[in-house]
């Protein structure tokens, strides 16, 4: 399906706010941080700003690696990318852990480093990286990824 | 289909996706839960490398001793000698070597300072003087073998965190192996990492990428016959 940057737009606009929803703040926020982070590219030595450039000994002190903003269709791909890490390669990975070491796995902390309120972060049980529905969020993704075609396919962000 | 309804079938596609309860449960988790397990997966990754080389890994807790009921990783960076809880390592013998392989704890650079390394392989004799003293494993050589920096990224990897783990090892001894694991690939990061002292790059592993995880354990395991 080929997208215009606005429809680009509105669906990496839906997806933020459907995180924020329900606050899924980290992956938001890792989304907006690389946002922030844009995209470094290589200039090319023959675009017309450097024809208005000094002279060629000036051309040749400038740094050649620059830093812009992602289109929204760099966006929606890289949403959907993290999206992909999340939903499909954690849970493999949990999936591995339990496949390797077998038995019940968990992370725990040293109680006279961490507050009381912060345990419950720092925590964890390998199954709540393994909710029983699994196999529904693998097909709804794949669904979305068809239906997205070829261009927004996993790995396709630009990082 | 015209561009209105086009849109109409995506969006209902991302609200079939994302209402799936699992689906929350799993994008609701904290990072620090996404790196902990991201750092598990390298530890079992290393300790196939092991095998591979014709070693032996035993799970170990430090409270209850080999084969452990739970597997329990450290949730946050601490003491190797710590056993407020049963936290597991993976003690491992290749030829006459013993060595044993941790997660998430703190060594004791050249200059004093404490570095909390995400994957480490330490000499078991200094493992064993550590926890029978309550003291910090010390990052020279001999002692601390091979470090890894793991990373599951949620934003675009930059350079940032490569920056700190070259910094990092810079204050160890020499090092057999250090090397930097991410979930993505970044040609940037790729690129810092590049240079012959810097840490090798591992980007891009994860369950889904079997060349990337047989490269991986290809390394280690060269590094482990070379040595033992």
């Amino acid at each position: 399906m080929n997208l215009t940057e606005d429809e680009a737009a509105e669906l990496v606009e839906i997806l933020i706010a459907r995180l924020t929803e329900f606050n899924a703040d980290d992956v938001a926020a890792g989304i907006e941080e690389s946002r922030r982070m844009g995209v470094e590219e290589s200039v090319r030595e023959g675009s017309p700003r450097f024809e208005r450039a000094l002279s060629k000994a000036d051309i040749r002190e400038v740094g050649k690696t620059r830093r812009r903003p992602r289109t929204n269709s760099e966006m929606l791909r890289l949403v959907i990318d993290r999206l992909h890490q999340r939903l499909v390669v954690l849970p493999k990975i949990a999936q591995s852990l339990k496949e390797k070491l077998g038995g019940e796995i968990v992370w725990r902390v040293e109680p006279e480093f961490t507050s009381a309120a912060r345990t419950q972060a720092l925590q964890a049980d390998v199954q709540d990286l393994l909710p029983s529905d699994l196999p529904q969020i693998m097909a709804a993704f794949q669904h979305l990824l068809e239906l997205l075609g070829e261009n927004y396919r996993t790995g396709a962000s630009n990082d | 289909m015209t561009d209105l309804a086009k849109l109409a079938v995506l969006k209902a596609a991302i609200d079939n996706l994302l209402q799936l309860s699992a689906a929350k449960q799993i994008l609701t988790l904290n990072s620090n839960t996404c790196e902990r397990a991201f750092e598990a997966y390298v530890f079992c990754l290393c300790c196939d490398a092991v095998r591979r080389a014709g070693g032996t890994v035993i799970l170990t807790g430090i409270q209850s001793g080999p084969d452990p009921k739970v597997i329990a990783f450290r949730g946050a960076p601490g003491s190797m000698a710590s056993n407020s809880q049963d936290f597991v390592y993976a003690d491992c013998t290749l030829n006459q070597r013993r060595f044993e392989i941790h997660v998430d704890v703190e060594y004791q650079g050249t200059s004093g300072a404490l570095h909390e390394i995400d994957v480490s392989f330490c000499d078991h004799r200094h493992a064993s003087a550590v926890r029978s003293t309550a003291a910090t494993p010390k990052a020279i050589g001999n002692k601390l073998l091979l470090a890894f920096e793991c990373k599951f990224y949620e934003s675009s990897p930059g350079v940032s965190l490569g920056r700190t783990f070259v910094g990092l090892v810079s204050d160890c001894g020499a090092l057999r192996l250090k090397g930097f694991v991410s979930n993505l690939p970044s040609e940037k990061l790729n690129q810092y990492l590049s240079k012959t002292t810097r840490p090798e790059p591992f980007l891009g592993l994860n369950p889904s990428n079997g060349a990337g995880e047989e490269r991986f354990i290809r390394n280690v395991e060269q590094v482990l016959r070379k040595w033992a």
